[in-house]
């Protein structure tokens, strides 16, 4: 029996390879909740990682119709993903009110219907103001 | 608006401060009343259908809805008893969201500067 018998046959690796890019994708999108993760991206990005470090490597050695099939696949995937977090993801700079600025004042309507003003919660104590993208 | 499920500790703070949390969203009540039940908030969400919040505080993406029409750019914005922005986080990708942790900071900050 020669040696690469006994090694890990390179499907299985192509395949975990794939495994490993798309659990990070899908790692992202469970833990889009937990904020540093929605940031940083960084455990998917480990992941992808990971999965190209196994998959890359075996296709050089194997050039079969499933490794080259596979790992274009991963490879595919992966330049998705960076093309969403880095290129798709951005926002237009806008002029945003600074730090020590007077805030604007106003008046709105809450969820209930309810008319409230800035300058009378101000009053009470200070107030954060959470800009969110909507219900989606 | 799945952020706004990690916000309770930070509520909490500035609750005991006398303070308020304000989301702000471009949904109209009915979808805002909907957000505040489906995650249980126990805040309150101001509805800026006319975008005229957005607007002031120069927070506009143009165009940047599911339907084309404008919402914020995520961001969190402090206010200070003497009307003054006195921290914010703006956001430069649509994913990037403070960690509540430095909200709770900025907030315990401030206390700490009225008190002295």
């Amino acid at each position: 029996m020669d040696a690469s018998t006994l090694q890990v046959p390179s499907r299985i690796k192509v395949l975990l390879s794939l495994l490993l890019v798309f659990g990070g994708g899908m790692v992202y999108w469970v833990l889009l909740t937990v904020p540093w993760v929605r940031s940083t991206g960084v455990p998917a990005f480990l992941l992808m990682g990971t999965g190209l470090l196994v998959g890359v490597p075996t296709w050089r050695k194997d050039r079969r119709f499933l490794s080259r099939l596979v790992v274009g696949l991963d490879v595919a995937l992966v330049a998705i993903f960076f093309g969403y977090f880095f290129v798709f993801a951005r926002l237009p700079a806008v002029g945003a009110v600074k730090l020590g600025d007077l805030a604007p004042q106003f008046v709105a309507t809450d969820h209930n219907g309810r008319q409230v003003a800035l300058a009378d919660a101000l009053q009470k104590g200070p107030v954060l103001l959470v800009f969110y993208r909507g219900h989606w | 608006m799945a952020e706004l499920r990690g916000l309770g500790e930070v509520q909490a703070e500035l609750t005991r401060q006398g303070g308020q949390l304000w989301a702000v969203a471009v949904d109209p009540p009915d979808q805002a009343r909907k957000v505040a039940e489906k995650i249980g908030l126990g805040f309150d969400i101001l509805c800026d259908t006319d975008r005229q919040l957005i607007n002031a505080f120069g927070l506009v993406h143009r165009g940047g809805g599911l339907d084309g029409g404008d919402i914020a750019v995520p961001a969190h914005v402090l206010i200070d008893q003497t009307g003054r922005i006195a921290w914010r986080h703006v956001a430069r990708k649509i994913q990037d969201r403070p960690d509540p942790k430095d909200d709770l900071l900025a907030i315990k900050e401030l206390k700490q500067s009225a008190d002295r």
